[in-house]
């Protein structure tokens, strides 16, 4: 998240804050603008669904200015709305999951968990499958880090794990995805 | 596989899976601002008619804290005129050692503090439940008014009664803010947030048993 220089960020932080728990639209509008791209991209990566992104972005930000007169600090901003918006998607996911799981016949589940060797499938779809084939906690990392771009420091801030866990979970990531894709 | 082919891949993925596509800012703050408003309509009217509700609440509650100090503070008077008010073993104990004005708030501290502790408690096995009751809202809304005149008292001297304050704030202002929004996850949320403040089990620390 960008931080060039940590004490003008934070004071960006505080006064941004304050702006818009004294309901100040366009602090509100501020604070929109420099994280939405990134936590819309996040969740779209997470759910692969426009719709489902949009709602839940929508409802990353609608509870975070409820909220936001509950932020200490101890994090930066981004990282807290970013924590938010985790929330959020992750319930929503399960959800869906279940939902999913409750649909899905069994033919198509084992058909899925057989899998066809990467080099005879189109690569896309391998690639689709064996990254949903992850674990929730293995995936979010993957997708923060390897596809997002996300720095393990932020990602454990966000998660609220250790770095060591951030890293250790990217790697078994990875480790399962070389397995499935060879 | 090689690292190369491995490292290809995973670039494959980055463009392949799940790709986000523009980001919709202008149609999603459109909607942003739209549920808010929505939102902020009925607590405008629930906050008008709780004024009218708290404003009597509240003075009821600053009188009975009063009235507790003016009974309680005595200074250099006898020992046995705390023991009117029926406090605990420990508030006695305190109140016979030193007869500050600190100890007085630190037992009105420690007699809310025990309530503080029965209304979170009785929350969160109403979100085990998935059913509060509007009563519990009332009570919180009435313990975050008291917190709030603590925080400004001499019981909030002590750094660790001071920070056990702030948090109880925060959990009491979020509790009473879902008041008007009773979802499971806001309920889920509160108490994650209770948990990682360690609250009701720091609660307990500063009331005595008994009380």
């Amino acid at each position: 998240m960008k931080d060039e220089n940590p004490t003008e960020g934070r004071l960006d932080e505080q006064r941004l804050v304050a702006g818009i728990l004294t309901g100040d639209p366009k602090a509100e509008r501020e604070f929109y603008d420099a994280h939405v791209d990134r936590v819309y991209r996040l969740v779209y990566r997470m759910t692969g669904d426009a719709e489902m992104a949009e709602d839940l972005t929508q409802d990353t930000f609608v509870k975070a200015f409820d909220r936001l007169s509950g932020f200490r600090g101890e994090s930066s901003l981004a990282t807290w709305l970013h924590s938010v918006a985790m929330s959020i998607a992750l319930t929503a996911l399960r959800k869906r999951k279940r939902v999913r799981e409750h649909e899905t016949n069994t033919d198509d589940v084992e058909s899925f968990h057989r899998g066809t060797p990467a080099r005879l499938v189109d690569l896309k779809i391998s690639l689709t499958r064996a990254v949903d084939g992850l674990t929730e906690k293995l995936r979010v990392v993957f997708l923060m880090h390897d596809l997002e771009g996300y720095k393990h420091e932020e990602i454990a801030g966000i998660l609220d794990i250790e770095v060591g866990t951030s890293k250790a979970r990217l790697s078994r990531a990875r480790e399962q995805l070389r397995r499935a894709l060879a | 596989m090689s690292d190369d082919r491995f490292e290809d891949l995973i670039r494959r993925a980055r463009e392949e899976y799940n790709p986000p596509p523009e980001v919709p800012r202008e149609a999603m703050w459109a909607a942003i601002e739209r549920r808010r408003e929505k939102d902020r309509a009925p607590s405008k009217r629930a906050s008008r008619r709780a004024r009218w509700v708290w404003v009597p609440a509240a003075a009821a509650a600053m009188l009975v804290f009063g009235i507790l100090i003016g009974r309680l503070w005595v200074p250099g008077g006898p020992t046995g005129r705390v023991a009117e008010v029926t406090p605990g073993p420990r508030a006695v104990e305190e109140a016979s050692d030193e007869r500050s004005g600190g100890d007085v708030f630190r037992l009105a501290a420690t007699r809310f503090l025990g309530r503080a502790d029965a209304m979170l408690t009785q929350f969160r096995s109403e979100t085990a439940a998935t059913q509060t009751n509007g009563d519990l809202f009332y009570w919180a809304d009435q313990l975050l008014r008291e917190t709030r005149l603590l925080m400004d008292s001499p019981a909030a001297g002590n750094p660790d009664m001071e920070r056990l304050f702030v948090d109880l704030e925060l959990v009491l202002a979020q509790i009473v803010q879902i008041s008007h929004n009773r979802e499971t996850e806001d309920r889920e949320w509160i108490e994650d947030d209770m948990q990682k403040r360690n609250l009701i089990a720091r609660l307990r620390t500063q009331v005595p048993a008994g009380q």
